[in-house]
């Protein structure tokens, strides 16, 4: 069941539109990240779903009730959503003890009192705050403050959790823990999730959907694995992945019967069967999925190539080397196998598997796949 | 069809329009408040200045031709242009300004050489000198005005001679006694404390460094002086000096015991004693001229202080440096202080105590002791039968009014003060929003005579469906409340700014209503500043004079207005008597704010 819907909502503040013609749909159980940089839209998104901001256009539907609508002029209050929300700044009430705070949600909807007492300890208890219930959040660390903002949500058994960047205010090792104690929460309540976050890291290894944002539109709506395999677009192909993707500009042409991207200085062949009508394109390819060849080894059996480069940079870290290399004056990273030995100044070849390879339209930053190419 | 949407048709009601925001409970205490401040606050003015072009059914005792509720330009003209003129605008108008001109000038003077002393100089004491400098003002202005009267008077207006006639055998004369001099005086002495916090703060925040590297560079002390430290405290010098010149030409109780024994009118007693005489269009004229002529200035040392903002900015955190060194003048500046604050403070309380004791009043030996002013039973005839200040009915009950007046007008003021700072901040840059955050401004700009002239004129009868509330304990309330509205209002947006808006948003996505969100979250959030704001208003209305004297009755007397008639009544070891009670009360009171203003900084 489409357990979140919006269709086509649009907010402006003032000349900002911050949201522009947002679609989306969510089913129950899934875990929906809204990735995208900073000022893209996707507090005003959550914050829309909730109640907090009324959306200019549009509509949203929750558990197929009609929540808001421009046309039919309805907007119904947050307090009759039943949705949860963690804040950024997670909003714990400082006037009320972690128990009371967690307490709350049940009192709202009129619990006895010795079932509020048994759901709060048992939300705590959950979250391992069992001896904190007497404490202030001033009396708390971030990561406890975090944990009874989670548990203060999870006792009122909201349809659907809205987390506004949760992990962003705690330091590193904390932030790893936190996602793993997020995903328990999701694989053990399997509550809709909606999980705003400006960390693509903390996206892929959380969500089950990843919805890219920028400039208030949606980029993107996929699995973790497609948007980091195969990226809708350049914006998406550069804002996801932990090492910058690797790109080069050349033209799509046809030579000897497959359609193969052609640069002054390497051609490869690609997966595409078209006619070679998309002229002017950007080629993409991940950092570990460049091969990097010495000049002692003979030559891979690979495909595109050998394209040549100059290395830059090394930074050997255990596992695997990192390389910057300069490629026609674009600065590539490469990671190269353990035990690759590059130098600064060496002169190197790079090989572009065909089946890595993804390329992109350079005048609208499309990816050019089968579906596409005949515009 | 579309009605039929459960909750859609609720608040479809109130839905308007793509880009507005609806928040319908805040949209109806917004429009709530800017309705009850219309009411209070606006039309009130409008009114009274409507009356003074509208013949009055009294007004037939001042010309043949008034026909009640028929325009007519008669009450302008008699002010500005007649033979009564010079009486009526023209002497008062400057006798206030002269009032102003000096009482700026003097608490300049004060303040100024104060706050440098605490600040720059290597004066000993510093500390405790500049906590005990801010006394005077807790001491309400008026018993200044009597002490100075204990100590100076002359037998001119009958009755005993002061203490210094006693001590010296010297009468003082006039000028000395009554008039403007000592207005002047009292005021400044009273007031000098606002001139003193401004300039320290604004020498306490000039970055020394600054001056230190320029000293360095070799610039002359007179050039850094003129050209560092100057521009960083002349914001501060001008602020004060506006406001203490605002302050003093609304003040009425000092210059109306000093200036009624010679005929000294300023524009405030002028008021008070047309309304005392039943001329209220004159009365209400001099009110809308007091009122031009102190919104001028407010909004002036307003533009001042904007400017004086960002020099603060500017110039960042200073830090001390090396205090000036005085040399042997550290005594003097010592003795300077000392005597400042002991003449403005220490002193006077001193004397009404002591006056409050004495059998006969003037006779300053140790045999004239009686404790009869405050224990004496009734029908005693030391005190021509009424009972000592601690069993009088009468004065108990006007402390007894006094208290529950400012609880009650602080109350009120804090809890509309709060609601304001919620619809203020809540509806941040709609205009309604604004609207409210300047109405509740406007009373800053009537001063408290002025406003209580309103109240009179707009209350004595009925109006509308509020019916005469002259004489009741309800107008006193009224008018304390929105008289002090703008301070309450203040601490009430400056409180909600520091609720952040997501803790009320989390109760709301609880399911939590309106109603409950605001006993639960954002009420016990506020509550601490709103004790400020209660503390001051109450504070506030506990030594009011000016505010209530055109309106209290027999039976809602306070322990202000009680002093004022002991005091024409000639009754001198009663009036200090109170006086004594309320400066303790005042000091206690304001002690209990400073307390509970540190610890609100809370969460
Ligand atoms: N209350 C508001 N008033 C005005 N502009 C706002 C408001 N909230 C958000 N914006 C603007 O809308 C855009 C999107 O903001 P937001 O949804 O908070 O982005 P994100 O959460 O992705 O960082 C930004 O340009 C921001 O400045
Ligand atoms: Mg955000």
């Amino acid at each position: 069941m489409k357990l979140v819907d919006l269709r086509c909502v649009t907010k402006a503040f003032g000349q900002v539109v911050a949201v522009d013609r947002v679609s989306l749909s969510i089913q129950g159980g899934e875990f929906v990240a809204l990735l995208g940089p900073s000022g893209c839209g996707k507090t005003t998104t959550l914050r829309m779903i909730a109640g907090l901001e009324v959306p200019d256009q549009g509509e949203i539907r929750l558990a197929g009730k009609g929540v808001f609508s421009a046309k039919e002029r309805v907007v119904v209050p947050p307090q009759k959503r039943n949705v949860g929300m963690v804040f950024q700044s997670y909003a714990l009430w400082p006037h009320m003890t972690v128990f009371q705070n967690v307490a709350f949600g049940l009192q709202v909807q009129r619990k006895p009192r010795d079932a509020i007492r048994r759901e709060v300890r048992t939300a705590l208890a959950y979250m391992q705050l069992e001896d904190l219930e007497r404490r202030y959040p001033h009396e708390l660390s971030g990561g406890q403050q975090q944990r009874v903002a989670l548990a203060r949500m999870i006792v009122a058994r909201p349809a659907v959790f809205l987390m506004d960047e949760p992990l962003s205010n705690l330091d590193a090792k904390l932030r790893t823990e936190m996602r793993a104690e997020i995903k328990r929460l999701h694989r053990d309540l399997n509550a809709t999730t909606v999980y705003v976050t400006h960390d693509q890291l903390e996206a892929l290894t959380l969500a089950s959907r990843i919805v890219v944002m920028k400039d208030g539109t949606i980029q993107q709506d996929a699995a973790p694995s497609t948007l980091y395999e195969r990226p809708a677009n350049l914006f998406v192909a550069e804002f996801v992945g932990s090492y910058p993707i690797n790109l080069i500009e050349g033209q799509l042409v046809e030579e000897g019967g497959r359609t193969c991207f052609a640069h002054p200085e390497v051609v490869v062949p690609t997966k595409l069967s078209l006619p070679a009508a998309c002229g002017e394109v950007v080629l993409a390819i991940r950092p570990e999925d460049v091969v990097l060849v010495q000049d002692a080894v003979p030559p891979p059996a690979e495909e595109g190539g050998p394209l040549p480069a100059t290395v830059k940079a090394v930074f050997p870290a255990g596992r695997e080397t990192t390389a910057h290399v300069d490629v026609g004056g674009r600065t590539w990273t490469i990671i190269c196998p353990k035990g690759t030995a590059v130098e600064v100044g060496e002169r190197v070849d790079l090989f572009l598997p065909s089946a890595r390879i993804l390329l992109y339209r350079r005048d609208t930053g499309e990816l050019v796949d089968e579906g596409s190419s005949d515009t | 069809m579309r009605n039929s949407h459960g909750p859609g048709r609720r608040f479809g009601a109130l839905w308007r329009g793509a880009s507005c925001k609806v928040r319908t409970p805040q949209f109806v205490l917004a429009a709530a408040l800017l309705a009850v401040l219309a009411v209070f606050v606006i039309i009130p003015v409008v009114r009274i200045a409507v009356d003074t072009v509208v013949w009055q059914t009294g007004d037939v005792r001042l010309s043949r031709d008034a026909v009640p509720g028929s325009l007519t330009l008669f009450h302008w003209q008699r002010v500005f242009r007649s033979p009564l003129t010079s009486h009526l605008l023209t002497t008062p108008l400057v006798n206030s300004i002269l009032v102003g001109v000096g009482t700026a000038a003097l608490s300049l003077a004060l303040g100024g050489l104060l706050a440098w002393f605490v600040v720059r100089t290597d004066m000993p004491l510093r500390r405790v000198a500049g906590t005990l400098a801010v006394v005077p003002y807790m001491i309400p202005s008026y018993t200044l005005a009597l002490a100075w009267l204990t100590l100076f008077k002359n037998q001119r207006i009958g009755g005993t001679a002061g203490l210094f006639q006693y001590l010296t055998g010297v009468a003082p004369p006039d000028w000395v006694a009554y008039g403007l001099f000592p207005t002047v005086v009292v005021l400044a002495l009273h007031y000098y404390p606002f001139v003193y916090l401004l300039i320290s703060n604004a020498l306490a925040s000039v970055d020394t460094s600054l001056e230190e590297s320029a000293e360095v560079l070799g610039a002359p002390r007179s050039l850094v002086l003129r050209r560092i430290t100057l521009p960083v405290v002349l914001p501060a010098v001008l602020s004060g000096v506006i406001l203490t010149f605002s302050r003093a030409i609304g003040a009425f109780g000092t210059p109306y015991f000093l200036g009624s024994p010679v005929r000294f009118f300023t524009l405030p007693t002028m008021i008070y004693s047309n309304i005392g005489m039943r001329f209220p269009s004159t009365a209400n004229i001099l009110v809308l001229v007091l009122i031009a002529l102190s919104t001028i200035l407010i909004l002036a040392s307003q533009k001042v202080v904007g400017v004086r903002r960002s020099f603060v900015t500017i110039s960042g955190k200073g830090f001390r440096r090396k205090p000036i060194q005085l040399g042997r003048w550290k005594y003097l500046a010592l003795a300077i202080t000392a005597s400042v604050v002991l003449f403005a403070a220490l002193l006077p309380f001193i004397m009404f105590f002591w006056q409050s004791v004495m059998e006969y009043a003037g006779t300053y030996s140790f045999s004239n002791f009686t404790s009869a002013f405050w224990l004496a039973p009734a029908g005693t005839r030391l005190t021509e039968g009424e009972p000592g200040l601690l069993r009088n009915p009468e004065i108990l009950r006007a402390a007894w009014n006094s208290v529950r007046l400012s609880a009650a007008a602080a109350f009120v003021a804090a809890v509309l003060g709060s609601l304001i700072g919620y619809a203020v901040v809540k509806g941040r840059g709609t205009l309604i929003s604004k609207a409210i955050d300047q109405v509740s401004f406007l009373p800053y700009l009537i001063p408290s005579i002025a406003f209580g002239a309103i109240y009179l004129n707009v209350f004595i009868r009925q109006w509308g469906p509020i019916p005469s509330l002259y004489g009741t304990f309800l107008l006193l309330v009224l008018t304390c409340a929105f008289r002090n509205l703008p301070f309450a209002a203040r601490s009430g947006v400056a409180t909600m700014m520091q609720v952040s808006g997501e803790l009320e948003e989390a109760a709301q996505t609880f399911g939590a209503g309106w109603f409950y969100r605001f006993r639960r979250v954002v009420f016990p959030l506020t509550l601490r500043g709103m004790i400020v704001g209660f503390s001051l208003v109450f504070m506030t209305t506990m030594r009011e004079l000016s505010l209530i004297i055109l309106l209290v009755t027999p039976q809602t007397r306070t322990l202000t207005t009680m002093t004022m008639r002991y005091q024409e009544q000639g009754f001198v070891q009663f009036a200090n008597a109170i006086t004594v009670v309320l400066v303790v009360m005042s000091v206690i009171g304001v002690w209990a704010i400073r307390k509970l203003g540190g610890q609100s900084g809370g969460y």
